[in-house]
């Protein structure tokens, strides 16, 4: 038992006397920082990918409702025209908003 | 903080400003304990670029869970822990025998030694790699085996005899250095 203590002992002793902590290198905190940044940007567009599906799908979807909306526009009846025309310019809000986030966090 | 520069500020300060997600005090926390971490990591996977990618991969895993520590003073202790967890998955990953409780005597003996510190890595690096890690963390982090038991998950009585052994084969592969210093 006091063998085994002995050598755990000379061991700690050898361990620490030939430990060596390299020192600070800018390589390796760059490095750290550059993967850092690399999983903010995967977490920004994992927050936003629904925000930016449903803009896609706006953005396909536009084209159509636009020629819809402007012919609706030139019936005589205003009602029908501000209810189709004022869900359009929503979506061309959205889409220019899911737009800017895209372009955010690319470049992030 | 006021003006004092982020150079002088205590770590506990540093892990605070850290957690608001300042990135100048998390670069400040790397570059005070990379070097603990990435010599342990070198030592655990007996291999300097392996170790150095793994010490990377403790601070990326360390940011992302900042925000979970609530002792910002047991920052240190607490990044030891991911940096262990982060050697066992990469081990377990490979396969090394991180699980295995049976003894493994066919353990390749160091070559010749030439130089006092490679003679220690070579010897550590001819450990089985449980072993290894059982022996640093006891015998050159100083963790209780207690701590041990609860950071690596392993049965207490398999942390002892992975102590026992590895000391024991160190002590045979160094035997002619450390007899000089009974």
């Amino acid at each position: 038992m006091n063998d085994q203590l002995d050598d755990q002992r000379l061991v700690m002793q050898v361990l620490g006397e030939t430990a060596v902590e390299p020192p600070a290198d800018d390589a390796f905190v760059n490095g750290v920082m550059r993967r850092v940044a690399y999983q903010r940007t995967a977490a920004a567009i994992a927050r936003t990918a629904p925000l930016i599906l449903a803009c896609a799908a706006l953005a396909t979807l536009l084209p159509l409702v636009t020629p819809l909306a402007a012919w609706i526009a030139s019936a005589p009846d205003v009602l029908e025209t501000m209810l189709l025309t004022v869900p359009a310019a929503g979506f061309t809000v959205a889409t220019v908003a899911g737009s800017l986030v895209l372009v955010h966090v690319a470049t992030e | 903080m006021g003006d004092t520069p982020i150079g002088d500020a205590i770590e506990a300060t540093l892990v605070r400003l850290a957690q608001a997600d300042d990135s100048r005090a998390f670069d400040e926390l790397i570059r005070r304990r990379q070097g603990r971490i990435r010599a342990l990591l070198r030592r655990l996977s007996a291999d300097t670029s392996l170790g150095d990618d793994l010490a990377q991969e403790t601070f990326v895993q360390a940011w992302r869970h900042l925000g979970r520590l609530r002792d910002p003073a047991g920052f240190g202790a607490w990044l030891r822990r991911i940096a262990i967890n982060v050697w066992l998955q990469y081990a377990r990953r490979i396969r090394l025998d991180v699980d295995a409780q049976q003894d493994v005597e066919a353990v390749r003996a160091p070559d010749v030694f030439h130089d006092h510190r490679l003679d220690v890595e070579a010897a550590l690096a001819a450990l089985r790699p449980i072993e290894r890690l059982c022996v640093l963390l006891a015998l050159s982090e100083g963790m209780t085996h207690a701590e041990i038991v609860a950071t690596t998950s392993l049965p207490l009585g398999t942390v002892k005899s992975h102590i026992a052994r590895g000391t024991t084969r160190l002590r045979r592969y160094l035997a002619p250095d450390m007899e000089k210093r009974r």
